[in-house]
C-alpha cells in the first residue's frame, strides 16, 4: 500500500480530514453525519442513479452528487439547507408516485430503505399523479420473487448480478419510464442464466426482489401432528440470525436458536454442522483419491454451493470432471434424516420431514436439483428457508428468544466439529478439508487447523502447501464475479498439461454463506468480517475440530456408511452434474 | 474472461450463423453489428443475439440492453411497410402529430390482416426540416407533406401491392 | 462551365437526383455537372448554381419536372432568363451569392427583388412590366433572395454580377432607363455590406463533397500541413486558445482548455471523438458541414489529434445521418491515400487514424459520458462526472470530445490566425457560428454570421422574416435544453452570455421560429414528450420528473387550474435541475421556465377555455 494522502474539506462547518479520493458521502461518515442514499450500497460502485444523496458545494453551479463526488482539498461543503431538502423530498416523492406504496403486503415492510426514507422525510400525501406499469410478477425460479412494479430502478441488482455474480442474468432493459431489470429479452428469470444466489435481494433496496416466504407452509407441517419435523440450521446462520433482533454481527446464538426452535415446535433439531464434518470426509477422501491414487482429475473443486454448481454447469460444463461429487451438507443432513435417523429411531421416513434455515435463496432451488436429491426415496429435503425467514417464524411465535437459556441439539445428527462450522465462510471449507486430508495424507494426529493465507475478504486466495514434502496448491474464489479468472487459467494450464491448482474452493456469495443471499439485510464488508470473526470463534471454541474426529460422524460410518466412498455412501451421499443450457429460451 | 453464450436453439439455423460470420465489422463495434444486422433481416432475430454473443464474447443481456435501448434496433420484425413520420420540433410545427395519428388511423382502417403488415414509426429530426414536414413510405422520404397527399401516398403503398 | 447542384440530404429529399439525371442527360456534354452539398439555402432545394462565362451566374432553385424544361430551352439552350411558366410551377431565382469573377461589358441581364419583404411579390407585376419596357424578354427576371432583406429594391447586373440596393419603387423607372443605356449607377450607393461571414461554411456548396482533389484546390488540408510542418501541439493549442473558440456542440466549453486538460494527462493511448450526434431537433449545422464539407471536419479531428497527443480518432454519427457517413467514410479512406491519416502523416512522426461509429437513435448519446458508452458498444446511459472524459474517457483513456462545427473550425484558427478569429464576436463569444434556422421563417436556411449580431437581423434581414401574413411570437433556441427569445427581445446579440442572462442558450445553433399561432404551453408538452422519450432512464429526477411534467401539461391542457399545475410544474422541474444525473434532465427545465417566465398567458388560456366550452 502506498503512502496515503489526506486532503481537507469542511462540511456543513466542520472541518474534515479525509483520504484522498473519498467521496463526500464517505466523509461525511466520518463526522458521523448520514446523507441520505437510495441507490448507492456500500458493497457497489456508485452509479448516481436516484440524485437523493445532492449537497451544495461552494463554487459549483449544480448539487453534486455526495456519493459520487470525491472531495477536493479545501471543498465547503453543506449536505442539508432548505432547499437541498427540498430538492431531495421531491424526487422521493417521485419516485413514490410510480411506486405500488403497498408497505403491509410486502417482504421488505419495515426492512425496506425506501419505506423509510418516505418515514423519515415525513411524505404524508401523494404528491404526484400515481402510475404503475402494472408489469406481471415473477415467480419462475421457485426461490425468488421479483415484484418489477415495485422497482426503483437503482441498478444495484443489475450491478451486483453482472460484475458481482458475472452472471448476467439481470439487465437493463428498455429505456426512460419502460427501463426494467430484466433477463435478456421478454423471458423469465428461470429461463435466464440466474443461478438464484440471492445477491440481487440481498442488494436490493425495496422489495422489488425478495426470497420465496415459504414460512406458511412450514407452520403447517408443525401444526400437523402426523409429521415428525426435523429441522438444520446451516453453518453461518448460527451468527447472522441476531442481526434481526438487535444483535451486532457475529454474535453467536447457536443455543439459543436450538431452544427456539424446539419451542417453535420442531420435533429433533439438527445441525448442518453435523453434514458439513460428513461432507469433509467423503471430500477429503476423494481428494486423496485424486491426489495420491490419481482417480480422477485434478484440480478437485467443491460443490456444496449450489449457486456455484448450477454456474459451472451452465457456463463451464468442461469442469464437471473436476467436481466433487459430494453432495452439499444440507443435503447429506436431508437423506441421512431420512435413512439413517430413520431406522435408529424407528420411523417411517414418510412421517419425516426436513426443513433447513439456511442462508440462502439457492438452497431451495437444490432440493429438487437431480433425482439424486431424492436418495432416500422421498425428497430429502423439504422446504428450506432462509435466514430471514426464521426471523419472521420467531417474530410471529413471540417468543424472546434470545433470552432463552442455550440447549444443545439433538443426536444422532447433531455434533459437530469446528472444521464443519467453518464451512460458513469463505476458504472455510478448504480449510476444514485440509484438516481432515492432513491426517488422511500424513496420519497426523495435531495437523495444523488454520490458514491464514485462504482467510480474508480478497476476491481470489491462494496458497502452497507443504503436507510431508508434498506441494498442494489451493485456491478459494468467493463472489462468482471471482471465479471466471481462475477458471481461464485452470484452462489453460489445463492445455499445456499442467496442473495450476490442486484443489479449489468456490462461493457464490462474497465472503461465503455468512454473505449470502437470505441473510438478514444490511450486508457490507464491515458485517462480513464480523460474521466471519463470529465463526471463526465459533471454530475455536469446539474442543474437536476436525471432522474426522466428530463422535457422531464416527459413528455413522461405524454403524452404516461403513466408509468414506463405500457404496452406500455413494448412493445416498454423491451426485452427478450435467450441462445445462445457458438461455431456456 | 468471458464466458461464451452459445444458444443452443440457434444451431438450428446455420443461415443465421453464416450471416454473423460473415459480417464485416471491425469486431469491436457492436453497434455497427446491430445496424448490419437489423438491415438485412430488419430485425435483430434472437437466434443472431446469440451469436453475437458468441462472436464478441460478451453476454447476451448485454446485446438485449443494447438492443432495447436504442430506437433504431427491434427485436421483433416490422411489417412489410414502414412508415416513419418525422416528430421533430419543426416538423411537429407543421402538424406532423396530425401525419402520425392519420397513420394510425389508416393502419387500423385495413383489414385486420393486412394491419399487422404496417409498421408507424417516429423519428426525432432527420435534419432536412426545410422541407418540413415529411416522412418515409417504404424508405421512400416524401417532403412537404399534407393531409391530402399523405393519405395519396398511403394508398398508393397498398394499392400497389394488391396488384402484385 | 459548371453546374453545382446542391446534392446535401435536404437537397436529395426535394428531389435532386431527377434534377441531376436530367441536365446530365440534357447537359451532360458541355457541361461539368458538379454535386455538391448545400449551399445552405435549404428552401429552395433542389437548385442548382450556374457558372460559366456567357450566362449570368445565378442560382435556380426549386426545380421540378415541370419546370426544369422552361430552365433547359430558356436558358441554357438560348441564354435567357426563363419565361413565367418556369415561375409558376415553382421555379425561382437566386441572386447576389456567386463566386464569379466580375466582369465588365454591356447588360445582358438584370434580376430585381423587392427585398422588402412581406411586400415583395406584391409589387412584382407591376416591376415586371416596367421592366419589360427596356429590356427584352428573358434578360430580367425577378429574384427571390439576394441574401439580405428589408433593404427596398435591389438589383443585379450581368455579366458585372453586381448587387446594388436601396432603391424606392419610385426610382426604379429612372434607373431601368439608365441602366438600359448602360449607365447610371455611380449616382446610387452601392450596396455591398455582407451580412453573413462564411469562415466555416466558406466552401459549402462549393465542391463536390465527395472529391478530396476539390478539397485541397479549396485549401483543404494546409492548415494540417503547416501546422505538421511548422506547428509544435502546444502551438496549436495556444493559437486555439487565442482564437477564444468556444465548443459549438452547446455548452460553450473553451475548447482550447480542454485540449489541454486531455494534453497533460500522462495516460496513454489518448482519444479525439467527433461528436455528430446533432440531436437538437431543428437542428442541421452539423449534418451540413459533414456532407458539403468532410474534409475540413476531418482535418480539424486530426488537428485535434494532433494538439492532445491521441493517434486515434472517431466519428460518432446519428444512424439517421446516412448521407453523412457515406461521405464522412468516403473522406477518411481518401484522406488515408493522400497520406494525411495513417502512419507518421506526411513525415511528421505524427501517426493518426479514424473510425467511424453509428449511433442508433438516442438523443442522450450527445452527452459526452453517453456516447463514450455507445461507442464501446453499450448502452447510451450517462455516467457521473468527475472523472472527466479528459482524464477517464473511452476505454478508460483520456478523451477529447468535440461538436462537428468545432472541429470545423479549427482549420480556419490555423490559416487565419487565432488573433484575426478573435476579433470577430463580441466580449467571450467569439468568431462565426453556424445557425439552422426553420419553423415559421421565411426562407429556412443555413447561415454563418459573426456572433454578437443582434438575432434581429439574423432573422429578419438575412432569412426574411417570417412569411406574410405570420406574427412573430418568440424564436426557439438551444432546442429542448434551451429557451425563447420572445419578439420584445429579439434585439438581443448572438452571445453565449446575452442568451444565458435571458434564461436561454446558444445551444448548438438551432433557431425555431415561432408565431403567435403557437402556444407554448403546448409547445413544451412537445418538448416534454421530447425528454420522455429520450430520457435514458437512469435517474429518478429526470426519468420520473419528465414523465410527471408531461402528465401535469396534459392535465393543464385539458383544463386543470393553472395555478396548481403551475405550482407542481415548478417543483418539478426545480427538482430535476438540481438532481438531474446529466445534461438531458438538467436542461429539461430550462424552456420551461423561459416559458413561464416570458408567456404565462398562455399557462393561463387553457383553464379559461375549458370553463366556457363546459356547459
Ligand atoms: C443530452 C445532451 C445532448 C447533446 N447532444 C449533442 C450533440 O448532438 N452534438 C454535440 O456536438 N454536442 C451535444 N451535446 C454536448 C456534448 O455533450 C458536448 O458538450 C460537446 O460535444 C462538446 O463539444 P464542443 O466542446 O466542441 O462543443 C449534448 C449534451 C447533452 C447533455
Ligand atoms: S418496497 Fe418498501 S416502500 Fe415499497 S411497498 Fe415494499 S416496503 Fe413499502
Ligand atoms: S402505518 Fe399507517 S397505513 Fe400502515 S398499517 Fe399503520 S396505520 Fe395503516
Ligand atoms: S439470484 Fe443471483 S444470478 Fe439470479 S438474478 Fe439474482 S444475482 Fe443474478
Ligand atoms: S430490483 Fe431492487 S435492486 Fe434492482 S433496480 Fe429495482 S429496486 Fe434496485
Ligand atoms: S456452504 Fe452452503 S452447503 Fe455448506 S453449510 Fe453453508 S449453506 Fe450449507
Ligand atoms: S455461498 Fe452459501 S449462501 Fe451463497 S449461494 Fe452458495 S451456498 Fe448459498
Ligand atoms: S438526466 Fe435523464 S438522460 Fe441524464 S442520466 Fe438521468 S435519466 Fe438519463
Ligand atoms: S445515493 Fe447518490 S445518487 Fe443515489
Ligand atoms: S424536424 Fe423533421 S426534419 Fe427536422
Amino acid at each position: 500500500m502506498g503512502q496515503e494522502k489526506y486532503i481537507h474539506c469542511t462540511i456543513n462547518g466542520i472541518p474534515c480530514e479525509v483520504v484522498e479520493g473519498s467521496t463526500i458521502l464517505e466523509a461525511a461518515q466520518q463526522i458521523y453525519l448520514k446523507i441520505p442514499t437510495l441507490c448507492k450500497h456500500p458493497d457497489l460502485v456508485a452509479t448516481g442513479a436516484c440524485g437523493i444523496c445532492i449537497v451544495r458545494v461552494k463554487g459549483m453551479a449544480s448539487l453534486p452528487r455526495a456519493c459520487t463526488t470525491p472531495v477536493e482539498e479545501g471543498m465547503e461543503i453543506i449536505t442539508h439547507d432548505e432547499e437541498i431538502v427540498n430538492v431531495r423530498k421531491t424526487v422521493l416523492e417521485l419516485i413514490l408516485s410510480t411506486h405500488p406504496n403497498s408497505c403491509l403486503t410486502c417482504g421488505r415492510n419495515q426492512s425496506c430503505e425506501l419505506q423509510q426514507l418516505a418515514s423519515d422525510f415525513a411524505i404524508r400525501e401523494s404528491a404526484f399523479a400515481p402510475f404503475l406499469p402494472n408489469l406481471p410478477v415473477d415467480r419462475s425460479t421457485g426461490s425468488l420473487i421479483f415484484e418489477f412494479d415495485k422497482c426503483i430502478k437503482c441498478g444495484r441488482c443489475v450491478y451486483v448480478c453482472q460484475e458481482m455474480q458475472g452472471v448476467w442474468a439481470l439487465s437493463f432493459l428498455n429505456r426512460g419510464m419502460n427501463t426494467r431489470m430484466a433477463p435478456a429479452g421478454d423471458i423469465e428469470l428461470a429461463e435466464a442464466p440466474c443461478v438464484r444466489c440471492g445477491q440481487c435481494s440481498a442488494h436490493c433496496p425495496t422489495g422489488a426482489i425478495i426470497e420465496l416466504d415459504e414460512t406458511a407452509e412450514v407452520w403447517q407441517l408443525l401444526h400437523n401432528p402426523d409429521y415428525h419435523v426435523v429441522v438444520q440450521i446451516a453453518p453461518s446462520v448460527r451468527v447472522t440470525v441476531g442481526e434481526e433482533f438487535g444483535f451486532p454481527p457475529g454474535t453467536n446464538l447457536t443455543g439459543q436458536i436450538y431452544a427456539v426452535l424446539r419451542r417453535l415446535g420442531f420435533d429433533a433439531i439438527f445441525d448442518t454442522n453435523f453434514a458439513a464434518d460428513v461432507t469433509i470426509m467423503e471430500e477429503a477422501s476423494e481428494f486423496v483419491e485424486r491426489f495420491v491414487h490419481d482417480k480422477g482429475i485434478l484440480p478437485l473443486i467443491t460443490s456444496c454451493c449450489p449457486s456455484w454448481v448450477d454456474f459451472m454447469e451452465k457456463m463451464y460444463p468442461d469442469f464437471i470432471p473436476h467436481f466433487s461429487s459430494t453432495k452439499s451438507p444440507q443435503q447429506i443432513l436431508g437423506v441421512l434424516a431420512k435413512t439413517y435417523y430413520s431406522a435408529k429411531k424407528n420411523i417411517d421416513p414418510s412421517r419425516i420431514k426436513v426443513i433447513s434455515i439456511m442462508p440462502c435463496t439457492a438452497k431451495k432451488y437444490e432440493l429438487t436439483r437431480s433425482h439424486e436429491m431424492y436418495a432416500s426415496g422421498y425428497k430429502d429435503v423439504d422446504i428450506a428457508l432462509t435466514t430471514r425467514e426464521l426471523a419472521r417464524m420467531i417474530r410471529q411465535s413471540g417468543i424472546d428468544f434470545a433470552k432463552l437459556p442455550p440447549e444443545k441439539a439433538d443426536s444422532i445428527l447433531g455434533e459437530y466439529s469446528g472444521a464443519g462450522t467453518a464451512f460458513g465462510y469463505t476458504g472455510g471449507v478448504m480449510e476444514a478439508a485440509l484438516r481432515t486430508a492432513q491426517f488422511f495424507l500424513t496420519g497426523s494426529k495435531m495437523p495444523r487447523l488454520e490458514f491464514a493465507e485462504i482467510r480474508g475478504l480478497k476476491g481470489v486466495k491462494e496458497a502452497s502447501l507443504n503436507f510431508n514434502g508434498k506441494e498442494i496448491r489451493v485456491a478459494v474464489a468467493h463472489g462468482l464475479g471471482h471465479v471466471s479468472d481462475v477458471l481461464e487459467r485452470v484452462r489453460e494450464a489445463k492445455a499445456r498439461g499442467e496442473i495450476l491448482y490442486h484443489f479449489i474452493e468456490v462461493m457464490a456469495c462474497p465472503g461465503g454463506c455468512i454473505g449470502g443471499g437470505g441473510q438478514p439485510y444490511g450486508i457490507t464488508n464491515e458485517v462480513r468480517k464480523k460474521r466471519i470473526e463470529g465463526l471463526y470463534q465459533d471454530d475455536r471454541s469446539q474442543k474437536v475440530r476436525c471432522s474426522h474426529e466428530n463422535e457422531e460422524v464416527q459413528e455413522l460410518y461405524r454403524s452404516f456408511l461403513e466408509k468414506p466412498l463405500s457404496e452406500k455412501a455413494h448412493q445416498l451421499l454423491h451426485t452427478t452434474y450435467h450441462a445445462r443450457p445457458i438461455y431456456r429460451r | 474472461m468471458q464466458r461464451i453464450y452459445l444458444n443452443p436453439a440457434a444451431v438450428s439455423h446455420p443461415e443465421m450463423k453464416k450471416f454473423v460470420d460473415g459480417l464485416q465489422v471491425e469486431n469491436d463495434n457492436l453497434i455497427l453489428a446491430l445496424h448490419a444486422v437489423e438491415n438485412h433481416f430488419g430485425y435483430i432475430p434472437r437466434e443472431v443475439a446469440a451469436f453475437l454473443a458468441e462472436r464478441f464474447r460478451i453476454p447476451m443481456a448485454r446485446i438485449y440492453e443494447v438492443i432495447t435501448f436504442y430506437h433504431y434496433f427491434r427485436t421483433k420484425p416490422p411489417g412489410r411497410h414502414l412508415i416513419t413520420v418525422c416528430n421533430g420540433t419543426t416538423c411537429w410545427l407543421f402538424q406532423s402529430e396530425k401525419l402520425l395519428q392519420m397513420a394510425h388511423e389508416f393502419k387500423t382502417n385495413l383489414p385486420e390482416e393486412k394491419q399487422r403488415e404496417v409498421s408507424i414509426e417516429e423519428v426525432r429530426c432527420i435534419g432536412c426540416c426545410a422541407l418540413a414536414p415529411l416522412a418515409y413510405i417504404d424508405g421512400q422520404l416524401h417532403p412537404y407533406l399534407n393531409a391530402e397527399i399523405f393519405q395519396q401516398e398511403l394508398e398508393k403503398v397498398i394499392s400497389c401491392e394488391d396488384k402484385a | 462551365m459548371k453546374i453545382r447542384l446542391n446534392f446535401d440530404s435536404n437537397a436529395i429529399a426535394a428531389g435532386a437526383a431527377y434534377v441531376g439525371e436530367a441536365l446530365q442527360r440534357e447537359l451532360g456534354k458541355t457541361w461539368q455537372i458538379i454535386k455538391v452539398g448545400t449551399n445552405g439555402l435549404s428552401y429552395a432545394d433542389p437548385q442548382i448554381e450556374v457558372e460559366a462565362e456567357h450566362l449570368p451566374a445565378v442560382i435556380f432553385g426549386k426545380l421540378n419536372a415541370h419546370n426544369i424544361a422552361y430552365l433547359l430551352e430558356d436558358f441554357f439552350q438560348h441564354g435567357l432568363f426563363p419565361r413565367e411558366e418556369f415561375f409558376r410551377s415553382g421555379g425561382c431565382i437566386l441572386g447576389g451569392r456567386t463566386f464569379m469573377k466580375k466582369r465588365g461589358g454591356a447588360i445582358t441581364h438584370i434580376l430585381v427583388s423587392d427585398t422588402s419583404l412581406p411586400l415583395q411579390d406584391k409589387n412584382r407585376a407591376y416591376v415586371l412590366s416596367l421592366l419589360s419596357r427596356f429590356f427584352s424578354p428573358g434578360q430580367y427576371a425577378w429574384a427571390l433572395d439576394f441574401g439580405f432583406y428589408n433593404r427596398g429594391f435591389a438589383i443585379e447586373i450581368f455579366p458585372q454580377s453586381e448587387v446594388y440596393a436601396g432603391f424606392s419603387i419610385e426610382e426604379l423607372p429612372e434607373l431601368f432607363g439608365l441602366l438600359s443605356q448602360g449607365q447610371g449607377l455611380a449616382i446610387h450607393k452601392r450596396f455591398s455590406e455582407p451580412l453573413q461571414l462564411r469562415l466555416v461554411s466558406k466552401n459549402c456548396g462549393r465542391m463536390s463533397a465527395e472529391s478530396i482533389e476539390e478539397a485541397l484546390q479549396l485549401g483543404g488540408y494546409d492548415a494540417l500541413q503547416t501546422s505538421l510542418k511548422k506547428l509544435s501541439p502546444e502551438a496549436v493549442i495556444s493559437e486555439v486558445e487565442k482564437s477564444g473558440l468556444r465548443g459549438r456542440g452547446g455548452a460553450g466549453y473553451p475548447t482550447a482548455l480542454k485540449w489541454k486538460l486531455t494534453r497533460q494527462e500522462k495516460n496513454f493511448p489518448k482519444y479525439v471523438i467527433c461528436n455528430a450526434d446533432e440531436g437538437d431537433p431543428g437542428a442541421f449545422m452539423d449534418r451540413s458541414l459533414l456532407e458539403s464539407d468532410p474534409h475540413r471536419v476531418l482535418e480539424g479531428l486530426i488537428l485535434a489529434g494532433y494538439a492532445i497527443g491521441a493517434e486515434q480518432g472517431y466519428f460518432y454519427i446519428r444512424a439517421e445521418y446516412p448521407l453523412a457517413t457515406q461521405r464522412i467514410r468516403r473522406a477518411v479512406e481518401e484522406a488515408r491515400q493522400y497520406g494525411f491519416l495513417g502512419k507518421n502523416i506526411l513525415g511528421s512522426g505524427f501517426s493518426f487514424d479514424v473510425k467511424v461509429r453509428l449511433g442508433a437513435g438516442a438523443y442522450v448519446c450527445g452527452e459526452e459520458t453517453a456516447l463514450i458508452a455507445s461507442l464501446e458498444g453499450k448502452r447510451g446511459s450517462p455516467v457521473p462526472r468527475p472523472p472527466y472524459p479528459s482524464q477517464r474517457g473511452l476505454y478508460g483513456k483520456p478523451t477529447c470530445i468535440n461538436n462537428v462545427e468545432t472541429l470545423a473550425t479549427i482549420p480556419e484558427i490555423i490559416l487565419r490566425g487565432g488573433d484575426y478569429f478573435s476579433t470577430i464576436g463580441k466580449g467571450k463569444s467569439l468568431g462565426t457560428k453556424i445557425f439552422a434556422v426553420s419553423g415559421q421563417i421565411a426562407k429556412t436556411q443555413l447561415v454563418e454570421v459573426p456572433m454578437g449580431m443582434p438575432l434581429k437581423i439574423l432573422i429578419y434581414d438575412i432569412c426574411g422574416g417570417l412569411p406574410a401574413g405570420k406574427q412573430l411570437k418568440a424564436v426557439q433556441t438551444g432546442g429542448p435544453s434551451g429557451g425563447f427569445v420572445p419578439a420584445s427581445l429579439l434585439d438581443i446579440p448572438l452571445t453565449y452570455e446575452d442568451f444565458l442572462a435571458i434564461g436561454s442558450i446558444i445551444g448548438s445553433g438551432g433557431l425555431i421560429v415561432l408565431d403567435e399561432s403557437v402556444n407554448l404551453a403546448e409547445f413544451m408538452l412537445f418538448y416534454l414528450n421530447f425528454n420522455v422519450d429520450e430520457s435514458c432512464g437512469k435517474c429518478a429526477p429526470c426519468r420520473i420528473g419528465g414523465f410527471q411534467l408531461r402528465h401535469l401539461y396534459q392535465e393543464l391542457l385539458a383544463g386543470a387550474d393553472a395555478e396548481r399545475q403551475i405550482a407542481k410544474i415548478k417543483r418539478i422541474a426545480y427538482a430535476m435541475k438540481l438532481a438531474s444525473l446529466c445534461g438531458l434532465g438538467k436542461a429539461a427545465c430550462n424552456p420551461i421556465f423561459s416559458s413561464l417566465h416570458f408567456f404565462p398567458e398562455d399557462y393561463k388560456l387553457w383553464a379559461k377555455k375549458n370553463i366556457s366550452t363546459v356547459p
